[in-house]
């Protein structure tokens, strides 16, 4: 076998024209599938990041103003002797106002809620003689105890404010359970009242 | 990559590719085919050579490389049709050698193909194809005495 023929006969094998045309013309076909493909794919990753994105500041923001959507207003003493609504801060401490409710003198608490959201006062110790409680709606009485609905007169029909307290001063601890619209416990706010004399402050964690 | 280099490199280099996919593949379509997937991987991969020698080395290892991945994935098996192919001169010997050659089994045919064709010495078929120069020896000669006996010689 002559070696060399087999040089020759391949490099003689006649390739058309049409074929380096149809060659060049697949190269530029295939070259640009290719780069729309990396463009597609291009595109598809910036949407889908993009979209995780906008997911995750849907998901964020609603969780970061969660806690701003569970609001304790309390009436307040200020310090220049006016009173009036306060939203209490946490580990703010706010001198409280008696003010008349429904089931006596004593302080309100509005709770401001999401829709749908529940809520329950319970106290944290045992054996707590400062207040009753009362709930309605949106709203907590704390009824010191010597403070009662049916309220107390002297002989010229004055009404009597009567001395809740003398000078010492005790500690009450309440916890604000919240649930939301399944039932399940949430959140949990823990009030502290300090009383002393006729005076109530109260803080919140 | 600029389209001159790219330009230089089809016109260099295509009908090189095109015996070597049309041998290998025993199909003039899927040939084309190779060959414009050996060029797809020159132009993405943007290679840097010193010498024009290691460009045509590339190119045919890359192109030999598609060659054995269309014929491990798809099968491609047929028997050849010499027909598509014509070769200068069209003498019966030369049909009987083609339709030899293409015959030839994968291993033997890319190792005869780079030496005999393209001219490369056993130690440079060695490294284009990662195989040792013993490896290519031994592949050369069995492939030549396959040849041999095809076209009854021995």
């Amino acid at each position: 076998m002559d070696e060399k023929r087999i040089k020759e006969v391949v490099e003689g094998i006649s390739i058309s024209s049409d074929t380096r045309i149809r060659i060049l013309k697949g190269c530029k076909d295939k070259w640009d599938q290719r780069n729309k493909r990396i463009m597609m794919v291009k595109k598809t990753m910036k949407v889908s990041i993009c979209g995780i994105i906008v997911m995750a500041l849907l998901l964020i923001i609603p969780l970061t103003n969660k806690e701003n959507n569970f609001e304790l207003t309390v009436y307040a003493a200020m310090s220049d002797g006016t009173s009036g609504p306060v939203l209490l801060d946490s580990k703010k401490e706010v001198l409280l106002q008696l003010q008349n409710t429904p089931v006596g003198r004593g302080y309100i608490f509005e709770v401001t809620l999401p829709d749908k959201y529940a809520f329950k006062c319970v106290p944290a110790e045992e054996n707590q003689p400062l207040f009753t409680i009362y709930q309605e709606e949106n709203n907590i009485y704390w009824i010191p105890d010597i403070q009662t609905a049916g309220n107390i007169y002297n002989r010229d029909t004055e009404r009597m404010e009567p001395q809740i307290f003398n000078g010492e001063v005790r500690l009450c601890k309440f916890d604000i359970y919240i649930y939301n619209p399944d039932n399940v416990l949430e959140e949990k706010l823990h009030i502290e009242f300090r009383v002393k004399g006729n005076e109530c402050s109260v803080r919140f964690d | 990559m600029d389209v001159k280099q790219i330009e230089t490199a089809f016109e260099t280099y295509w009908d090189k590719l095109y015996r070597v996919a049309l041998i290998m593949l025993k199909n003039e379509y899927d040939a084309e085919d190779a060959v414009q997937d050996t060029f797809i991987k020159y132009m993405t991969k943007a290679p840097v050579f010193r010498e024009r020698e290691h460009e045509k080395a590339w190119v045919l290892k890359v192109c030999i490389n598609v060659c054995k991945n269309k014929i491990r994935f798809h099968s491609l098996h047929p028997a050849i049709d010499i027909d598509s192919i014509e070769i200068s001169g069209h003498q019966k010997e030369d049909e009987v050698l083609i339709t030899s050659l293409v015959g030839l089994p994968d291993k033997y045919k890319e190792v005869v193909l780079l030496y005999y064709i393209e001219g490369y010495s056993c130690k440079e078929v060695g490294k284009i194809l990662r195989l040792t120069e013993s490896t290519v020896k031994k592949r050369l000669e069995r492939g030549r005495n396959l040849l041999k006996k095809e076209l009854g010689e021995e």
